[in-house]
């Protein structure tokens, strides 16, 4: 086949370029409100690979986040003298841990059993999180005392997150993994018929999203100065499958996309009708779950195969 | 019947699929009882019989969706009863489905590449892509590779699952009932289709089906199922005059 213009990897790489550059301007707040943006767009490319990619649907997936933000938490209030950016690698590592551990009974469950079981992992961890004394309880585990870290730090090491499971996405469904992942959300017995290990690609892709949302927290634990049960609320779940659905769900361009729109259509709605904002969206969500079921970038290669070909 | 078995147990000695009296019950039902019958490698099997027979339940026993309450199953010489299907998979077997389930929103190509990528003969990177390729042109669907396939008819469709069950180069192709829905002359080319895997390929087949013309034309050896239990086995012009055969299909005669 001839090599063809590729627009989605250029798309992908131009947007992180663009974000490599934020700091450079030295504007705080600036810098401050692409953290959270890419906070986002590195937890929705995370949630895409289970529910976009395998089709199981996760609304628990904030307890990764939790998991990585206080195993990152914990060791630094612990004493453990690591940069922080090497201190978030423990914290992925319990995300994929406590990922391989769920999801071994929980992914026995399909469709909305399995929905309905992520969310009250999520929220078993969030009750012991809360009752036991020396994970902080109530009042969370406070940082300051450990570390200050650059926020320009911070950003860069989010970044890296971010912009390697984009990649990771691109990548992975020209591959073998990638398809196997598809081939398990469009029918898994049919897959499991054409000698696909289902049980295995399930569980190393639950546990592989949730090391990478676990990696998140801890950095983001770790420039906010302070973990606590909030970072186990499922109301950043929701954010994230909107976001998700937004942008399309199961491509490689859908997260970073639906990041952009969310933060957009949000902040647009606050300034104008600051006390409806939540109502007016909820009906624009109302109105994707309708009309755009398959997202921005899944509507456009819905229109033509030419489209198909070139956004991912 | 205690004939047949001796000559199921003799049969069953060699053969590339060898069940020996498999049983399998749904709650009180009982989908498939005591069957016995053996597949030579490059043979064609026709599995006939009348709604119900068990034959669907038969391939979900072979290929490990449902596993069997009695009896063994083996593929060259070794068992494969309560593997994982996935594992059957690994060792060669692949199968069609009566009510087609191609992976609907991948393009022909995806579909065809998965069905490359993996399994015991699988390949990998573009020796798997050229395999999907081959296997889209040896169906007649190049010209569609890109289009999703939920967007076929049904034909295609079943072309589509013919090519990627055949992408890994497996042992033992399995059919159910790939002719079921179409227009004669679609009929015709699928049966021309179904020569050339059989002459091309040398894939050992079994094969159930409705349509006597096909079953009668394509295959070596045909095997008779009713309610759960095999009636008759032998060569097809042979079954089909077998009074049992006719009954089993049609009923008894009146007066």
């Amino acid at each position: 086949m001839p090599s063809r213009l590729r627009p989605t990897p250029l798309l992908l790489a131009l947007a992180f370029l663009a974000f490599l550059a934020v700091p450079a301007f030295q504007d705080e707040s600036m810098t401050s409100f692409c953290f959270r943006l890419l906070e986002l767009v590195a937890m929705t490319y995370s949630l895409n690979l289970i529910t976009g990619y395998l089709g199981y649907v996760d609304f628990g997936h904030i307890v990764f986040y939790g998991v990585g933000a206080y195993t990152t938490a914990l060791l630094l209030s612990g004493g453990v003298a690591l940069h922080p950016a090497l201190l978030i690698l423990p914290g992925g590592a319990a995300a994929l841990l406590f990922g391989l551990l769920a999801g071994y009974p929980a992914l026995r469950l399909r469709g909305a059993y399995f929905a309905i079981a992520t969310f009250s992992i999520n929220e078993a961890m969030k009750a012991v999180v809360l009752n036991v004394d020396w994970l902080g309880g109530s009042e969370g585990i406070p940082l300051a005392r450990y570390i200050r870290l650059e926020l320009t730090t911070a950003y860069y090491v989010l970044l890296g997150i971010a912009a390697a499971v984009a990649a990771f996405s691109y990548t992975a469904v020209r591959q073998k993994f990638g398809l196997g992942m598809l081939a398990i959300r469009e029918d898994e017995d049919v897959a499991e018929a054409l000698a696909i290990d289902t049980t295995r690609y399930k569980l190393l892709t639950y546990a592989l999203s949730g090391a990478v949302a676990g990696l998140a927290g801890g950095i983001v634990g770790l420039a906010h100065v302070y973990v606590s049960t909030e970072y186990f609320d499922v109301g950043k779940s929701i954010e994230m499958f909107v976001i998700m659905m937004l942008g399309g769900a199961g491509t490689a361009l859908g997260p970073l996309l639906g990041a952009f729109l969310y933060f957009l259509i949000k902040d647009f709605l606050i300034l104008r009708s600051p006390h409806l904002h939540l109502v007016i969206f909820g009906l624009i969500i109302v109105f994707i779950v309708l009309f755009l079921p398959a997202g921005l970038v899944g509507y456009l290669r819905e229109r033509s195969g030419r489209l198909r070909a070139l956004l991912e | 019947m205690a004939g047949q078995a001796v000559r199921a147990e003799a049969a069953g000695g060699q053969g590339l699929l060898v069940l020996r009296g498999v049983t399998k019950r749904f709650g009180g039902l009982v989908a498939v009882q005591g069957v016995s019958f053996a597949v030579a490698e490059g043979e064609t099997v026709g599995l006939i019989g009348p709604n119900g027979a068990g034959k669907t339940t038969l391939f979900n026993v072979i290929t490990g969706a449902v596993a069997p309450e009695g009896g063994e199953i083996r593929l060259g010489g070794e068992r494969i009863d309560g593997l994982r299907p996935h594992e059957i998979a690994q060792r060669g077997v692949r199968r069609t489905y009566q009510i087609v389930r191609p992976f609907p929103n991948l393009s022909l190509l995806d579909n065809v590449l998965i069905g490359s990528l993996f399994g015991g003969t699988g390949r990998a990177g573009e020796a798997a892509r050229e395999r999907a390729r081959e296997m889209l042109a040896f169906v007649g669907l190049t010209d569609k590779a890109a289009m999703l396939a939920r967007d076929l008819n049904l034909a295609e469709k079943k072309k589509l699952e013919l090519a990627r069950a055949l992408a890994s180069g497996p042992q033992l192709l399995l059919l159910d009932e790939v002719l079921a829905g179409l227009n004669p002359v679609e009929i015709d080319r699928s049966l021309a289709l179904l020569a050339e895997i059989k002459g091309r390929l040398g894939t050992t087949i079994v094969m159930v089906e409705h349509v006597m013309r096909a079953v009668l034309r394509v295959s070596d050896r045909v095997v008779v199922l009713h309610q759960g239990e095999k009636i008759a086995e032998g060569r097809p012009e042979v079954v089909a005059g077998d009074p049992r055969v006719i009954e089993a299909y049609l009923g008894e005669r009146v007066g």
